[in-house]
């Protein structure tokens, strides 16, 4: 009956799970020094439910084919409640998104806070945002700007004059030299990075929440119908 | 200000230039981080002075900064500069101060700002163009440091601006600039008080947490039901069915014993 298919689904829910915890972009600092790191929690907790759909599918199959009820009402039990975490997982999920991504406020004022901060936490966030405005050449969560209108960890390192912001920010040539310093700390646009990294980090972030909440939603759709018939199985038994 | 000056009629030229100039503030399309908060990066008087340059003798042009309140004159009575620091004006508070000396700008060629591509020429051009006042953050500190400092300015102030030409053998001023309009440092925000509140929940959050709490809802009421239909069902019907199976087992049981005992007999 609905099993085959069934454990297939799950297996890859489980797989894709394990891509976003795998996290290919490389944006788990922002979410962890926060403290929220809810789509990461997520994505393990629907692993593990994509998991535990596949073990209860097997011996649900197992249940009613031998015909026993005891077996039919606990994959039941145990299905209910995987349900609800994996429900959780998608909600969390997809709440966290919002909360992280869908204004760049909270990155913003993170960056701030924590960029060039002399703490752990600083330090993995000042190296995650490094490589970002390197390889994408980006610069601050919306812009340049972001850096000077408003006072920050690095700015109580660096002042105005000498650097408006990090020098990261700078266009560069193939051999990684700064094209122009003095272009650079007066924002001409030949010789600055205009571009925000918000859209590379929402990106990410939203495309994490994609494989958890809804890969996650249609897995959920897809094993109601299948535990109300199994439920009827259960009467019929 | 070139393009500024080139648009004008040839003739209003030395009267514009006489009376109406001012130090402009440097393009902010050019230089996009343009005032900041302790800088003003100002355009170089292109062309201002060419009226009052006489040949043969040696120039230079000063550029004066006061705050908004501050009295406004930058000579003495028989037309000397001031020689005022930025200490000794409490930063421009008190009246204005010299913050740089450099040659006249030359206006017969003037820079090109289409070379501001070129990564060779561009420190030059800059350097050229573009007078960035509060630029020198050491001269403070620096007991050696001689002539006008030009330490960062104090942010959320207006400041004003003027370009003067000194006679270098002389000593005394030969013409000026209008003080510039008001120019205001940039205010720096605090980051803490960035509102990160998310706002609006997105329309996908929305979707999949009413859907999902609507399906959990008919599960729970599916299993519920299940349940009571076994537990009440299976109540008559399923123990009338033992207990016939079992009675047939006994008859069966009761038949073999009679059938065994109807052979024995």
């Amino acid at each position: 009956m609905e099993g085959g298919n069934f454990c297939c689904t799950l297996l890859i829910a489980c797989c894709l799970s394990v891509w976003v915890t795998a996290d290919q972009y490389k944006v788990y600092p922002i979410l962890g020094v926060s403290g929220k790191d809810d789509v990461y929690a997520g994505a393990w907790i629907s692993i593990f439910t994509g998991f535990s759909f596949f073990c209860l599918g097997v011996f649900g199959i197992i249940g009613l084919v031998s015909g026993n009820r005891l077996m039919v009402l606990l994959y039941l039990v145990l299905m209910l409640f995987v349900y609800m975490f994996e429900c959780a997982s998608c909600i969390t999920s997809y709440t966290h998104r919002d909360f992280v991504v869908s204004n760049p406020n909270l990155v913003t004022k993170q960056m701030l806070t924590f960029y060039a901060a002399p703490t752990a936490q600083g330090r993995e966030l000042t190296r995650m945002w490094d490589r970002i405005m390197m390889e994408q050449q980006y610069c601050g969560t919306s812009g340049p700007m972001d850096w000077v209108n408003y006072s920050s960890t690095f700015r109580t390192f660096y002042p105005e004059v000498v650097s408006p912001w990090p020098f990261l920010c700078c266009k560069r040539d193939p051999n990684f030299v700064i094209l122009s310093q003095e272009g650079c700390r007066i924002g001409h646009v030949d010789y600055i990075n205009n571009k925000g990294c918000f859209d590379h980090i929402g990106h990410a972030v939203d495309s994490y929440t994609w494989g958890v909440s809804w890969f996650g939603f249609a897995i959920l759709m897809f094993t109601c119908p299948v535990m109300l018939v199994a439920m009827y199985h259960y009467t019929t038994l | 200000m070139q393009t500024h000056l080139g648009s004008q009629p040839t003739f209003w030229e030395p009267l514009a230039l006489m009376c109406s100039l001012r130090p402009q503030i440097a393009n902010t399309r050019f230089a996009t981080n343009n005032p900041t908060l302790t800088t003003v990066a100002l355009e170089k008087p292109f062309c201002v002075f060419d009226g009052s340059l006489s040949q043969g003798v040696s120039y230079v042009v000063y550029l004066y900064v006061k705050a908004d309140a501050g009295n406004s004159s930058v000579t003495d009575n028989s037309s000397k500069p001031l020689d005022t620091t930025f200490q000794e004006t409490n930063g421009g508070q008190l009246g204005p101060y010299k913050a740089a000396t450099f040659g006249v700008p030359n206006c017969a060629s003037p820079p090109k700002l289409s070379d501001v591509t070129d990564t060779q020429k561009v420190s030059d051009l800059l350097n050229q163009y573009l007078l960035r006042v509060g630029d020198d953050r050491s001269c403070l500190y620096d007991p050696n440091f001689q002539g006008a400092c030009n330490p960062p300015l104090v942010q959320n102030t207006a400041y004003r601006f003027k370009y003067i030409l000194v006679d270098k053998a002389a000593g005394v001023m030969k013409d000026q600039t209008l003080w510039s309009d008001q120019i205001k440092t940039n205010k720096m925000k605090q980051s803490s008080t960035i509102d990160t509140w998310p706002g609006r929940r997105s329309g996908g959050m929305i979707v999949v947490t009413s859907i999902l709490s609507t399906l959990m809802f008919f599960l729970l009421l599916g299993f519920l039901a299940s349940i009571f239909c076994v537990v009440n069902g299976s109540g008559e019907p399923e123990t009338a069915m033992e207990t016939r199976h079992e009675s047939q087992i006994t008859q069966q049981g009761v038949l073999s014993v009679q059938g065994s005992a109807e052979t024995a007999n």
